[in-house]
């Protein structure tokens, strides 16, 4: 279950706590889903069946395969997403935008969108959609962070008419937060693509434009441009709830994404010296990164799930 | 990615190099019987009983599994990853670091 080299499905494994907002149980008031929010469900069902069926059937060969390209081979057989996203476009396009159901399926049309061109193109449509006419939505601040993972220059517009926009300050906050994690993946694919091979992968699964604008972009003014988000989040933004724990349901603020963010980019980034790591290793001995000093060492932040 | 590291601890062996992990697994029995079972006998540190939330992940800003970064011999980063790159790329990371590691420190006769 580790070796994924997808960002979409890194995501899954990585923010569960994300999408347990998503979670029925999280709105007492159990409104009766409108006909278009039902539609939603029965798709991304349909979809969900059509890749767990393709998944169960090559489980076996997944483990088997030995190498990257063995094990990209299966990938690329599995289901396309296209059919699916384009039902959930042409749902959004003939449902009020009032109906929650409009914004759901856009969600969902970008979500299960492919990284293929065909794919980005028919992401670009929702994208559009969803900057002509719910920049101001009540719901959109959940999705804010999730564009950040497909970032393509329509992403980035979606993101600034929400700050902009949205008479929430929930909405707003989350997505200035998000606009910070954007520059942030700016200059780390920046920094991917100067090495041949890499940007060969990156090609595969990243839109052209972002790409492209990856490259040519200043990553020191990149910097300076997300230090300002976190930094405006952090004062303006602290307090509010970004979600909750999915084990202790503590809830986790904006303001401490925003200053864990303000850390890594101050000391954690390419040719900064790695601060000392000093806890108990698993059999409970202490254990220092700086014992390490005179080795390469590859840090790992791993778990068995 | 448990294969290629096993692949790669063995390859190393007697090279300056070290794998080490942060583990986020809340289970630690749980997870030491895996360990057994796929091998895995680099150290790692333990993120405590928060699992991903918990100290040393918080304090490195991690928001997906697995992150990776690669220190040279001066514990520099040098690169840094969010999901694997693939075992192609870690690999002549890790190599060109090692040489630059032995060029420093020339074995003596």
């Amino acid at each position: 279950m580790r070796a994924i080299a997808l960002g979409a499905f890194l995501v899954l494994v990585g923010r569960p706590a994300l999408w347990a907002l998503d979670d029925p149980k999280d709105k007492p008031k159990a409104e009766t889903p409108s006909k278009a929010t039902e539609e939603v469900r029965k798709i991304t069902a349909e979809y969900q069946k059509e890749s767990s069926e393709f998944y169960q059937k090559n489980q076996d060969k997944l483990k088997e395969a030995k190498t990257d390209e063995e094990r990209q081979k299966i990938y690329d057989g599995a289901p396309k997403s296209d059919k699916y996203v384009n039902r959930f476009l042409e749902l959004a396009e003939k449902t009020p935008k009032d109906d929650p159901g409009a914004l759901e399926a856009l969600q969902a049309a970008f979500n299960y969108s492919g990284n293929d061109p065909e794919g980005q193109k028919t992401r670009d449509k929702g994208l559009d959609l969803l900057i002509k006419d719910f920049a101001e939505s009540e719901k959109i601040g959940e999705f804010a962070t999730q564009l950040v993972y497909k970032p393509s220059p329509k992403a980035e517009q979606l993101l600034k008419a929400i700050m902009e926009k949205n008479p929430k300050k929930e909405n707003r906050g989350k997505a200035t937060y998000a606009m910070g994690l954007y520059l942030k993946r700016m200059i780390d694919l920046g920094q991917q693509a100067k090495d041949p091979e890499q940007a060969k992968a990156l090609e595969k699964y990243t839109s052209k434009e972002a790409l492209q604008a990856a490259k040519e972009a200043d990553p020191a003014k990149l910097e300076k441009d997300a230090e300002k988000m976190f930094e405006i989040v952090d004062a303006k933004f602290g307090d509010v709830e970004l979600y909750k724990n999915f084990r202790t349901m503590k809830p986790v603020t904006l303001g401490e994404k925003a200053q864990g963010e303000l850390f890594e980019l101050k000391n954690l980034g390419i040719g900064k010296t790695a601060p000392e790591i000093e806890h108990e290793d698993l059999d409970g001995k202490s254990m220092k990164l700086s014992e390490y000093r005179g080795k390469v060492v590859m840090l790992d932040f791993w778990g068995n799930w | 990615m448990y294969p290629h590291e096993r692949s790669l601890v063995k390859d190393m062996e007697g090279k300056p190099f070290a794998l080490l992990g942060i583990n986020s697994d809340a289970d630690k029995e749980k997870l030491k019987k895996a360990m057994e079972e796929e091998h895995i006998t680099w150290r790692s540190w333990w993120n405590g009983p928060e699992g991903t939330g918990g100290p040393i992940s918080t304090k490195w800003n991690v928001s997906g599994w697995p992150t990776l970064y690669i220190l040279d011999h001066k514990g520099v980063i040098r690169h840094k990853y969010l999901g694997s790159p693939g075992d192609k790329v870690l690999d002549q990371a890790i190599t060109k670091l090692v040489q630059e590691a032995e060029g420093e420190s020339p074995k003596k006769p």
